[in-house]
């Protein structure tokens, strides 16, 4: 299946979509990659997300997430020259990335849902590129900053992650997965999306 | 063994101190299982009352009490051969959390108790019971200590006094569980 013709679609047309999929597979869970303690920026700004909004097509499109109205999370997004994102590409080693650092403060949560990462594609992939990687070839990984406080919850499937700082898990594109943060510390993490050149698999 | 009225007299962040020592002491860092009962008096089309201040706050739940003289505290004191409870219907909505919290639950020892009987009672004595009234959702979380407690519909289950717990609804659909608290009479007990 075409990655492009997934999250060309509507995020409640590619739910049922996730789902059957997620249904069909045997392993309901997340895959622990590794522990790498990566170089952070620490001195950088963030913004306010709400993923009960996603952009499709330049617009924002209401996801239909029940709950999502109260998820929110803080982000930064990092620009495709700097350093950090060339550190994160080489150390994946995969091509076009997308990444960010989001912090899930004290009483925050993000609802479950499934990740499009439209933007990984659409933004960070040549065009050339675009129609060429399938669904399975996304790279999708979690790197924990923090060691994991009690109250801090991340369930991927059916599992629930434990984590040390520099903790690496990866999951597929079908894999539901939500966050909650009932901890009284914020709860960091760094956030990759991306794809090895088609044209070198 | 500790007084439970002496405890639950102290501000909550001293009660906190006293809680986490004696969780870290302890083995075992979790829920127990109590079995599973379909609870009939269940009060489903009441009113409940939200704590929710506004929309944009997340950490709150819907609860209705129990009054005392209602069928279903009477079935609830019934079943776990109680003499002193406090029962409260509640609902995590979609999108709603509970913090990472110790119960000192203080209405239960000072108004659903006698006064003649509150200074009997040691800590160990309190009954807490969680009764989920609906199959587990994806999304719907509940951390006692350090288990993620997975559940069916009437599952009941229950901790110490000591125990931190959390809860998340990061599914779509309502998470309505019973929150029952309570005391046998230590006379009773006694005999």
């Amino acid at each position: 299946m075409l990655l492009y013709d997934l999250i060309s679609m509507p995020y409640k047309e590619f739910v049922p979509v996730a789902w059957q999929k997620y249904n069909e597979s045997e392993y309901k869970g997340a895959t622990y990659v590794g522990n790498h303690l990566f170089d952070i920026p620490y001195d950088i700004e963030y913004k306010m997300q709400y993923p009960h909004l996603y952009d499709h097509n330049g617009q924002n499109e209401d996801t239909g997430i029940k709950g999502a109205e109260r998820s929110g999370f803080q982000q930064h997004r990092f620009s495709q020259d700097s350093d950090f994102v060339q550190e994160v590409k080489e150390y994946f080693q995969i091509d076009y990335i997308y990444c960010a650092i989001n912090n899930l403060q004290h009483q925050m949560m993000t609802a479950m849902h499934f990740d499009l990462n439209r933007s990984a594609l659409i933004k960070y992939t040549p065009l050339e590129k675009q129609k060429k990687i399938l669904a399975e070839d996304k790279h999708r990984y979690i790197v924990f900053l923090q060691d994991q406080e009690m109250g801090q919850i991340f369930q991927v499937g059916e599992q629930y992650l434990s984590w040390k700082a520099g903790d690496i898990y990866s999951f597929p594109w079908y894999m539901p997965h939500c966050t909650a943060n009932c901890s009284a510390e914020d709860r960091f993490l760094l956030s990759v999306a991306g794809f090895v050149d088609p044209d070198t698999l | 063994m500790i007084s439970y009225y002496e405890l639950a007299t102290v501000s909550y962040d001293d009660f906190a101190i006293k809680a986490w020592e004696k969780y870290y002491a302890c083995e075992h860092k979790g829920a127990t299982y109590y079995g599973n009962h379909q609870f009939q008096n269940i009060p489903w089309d009441i009113e409940m009352h939200s704590t929710t201040e506004s929309d944009a706050q997340r950490n709150a739940v819907d609860k209705y009490y129990c009054p005392p003289d209602s069928n279903i505290v009477a079935e609830v004191r019934n079943y776990f051969d109680i003499d002193y409870v406090d029962v409260h219907f509640q609902n995590l909505r979609a999108g709603m959390l509970t913090t990472l919290h110790f119960d000192v639950n203080r209405s239960l020892l000072l108004q659903c108790a006698p006064e003649s009987q509150q200074m009997k009672f040691q800590a160990e004595d309190k009954h807490r019971y969680i009764v989920f009234l609906q199959d587990q959702q994806p999304g719907q979380i509940f951390q006692v200590g350090e288990e993620y407690v997975t559940w069916k519909a009437g599952d009941i289950m229950g901790f110490p006094w000591y125990m931190p717990h959390c809860t998340a609804n990061c599914g779509a659909p309502d998470r309505y569980i019973l929150s029952i608290i309570g005391l046998r009479d230590p006379d009773r007990v006694a005999t």
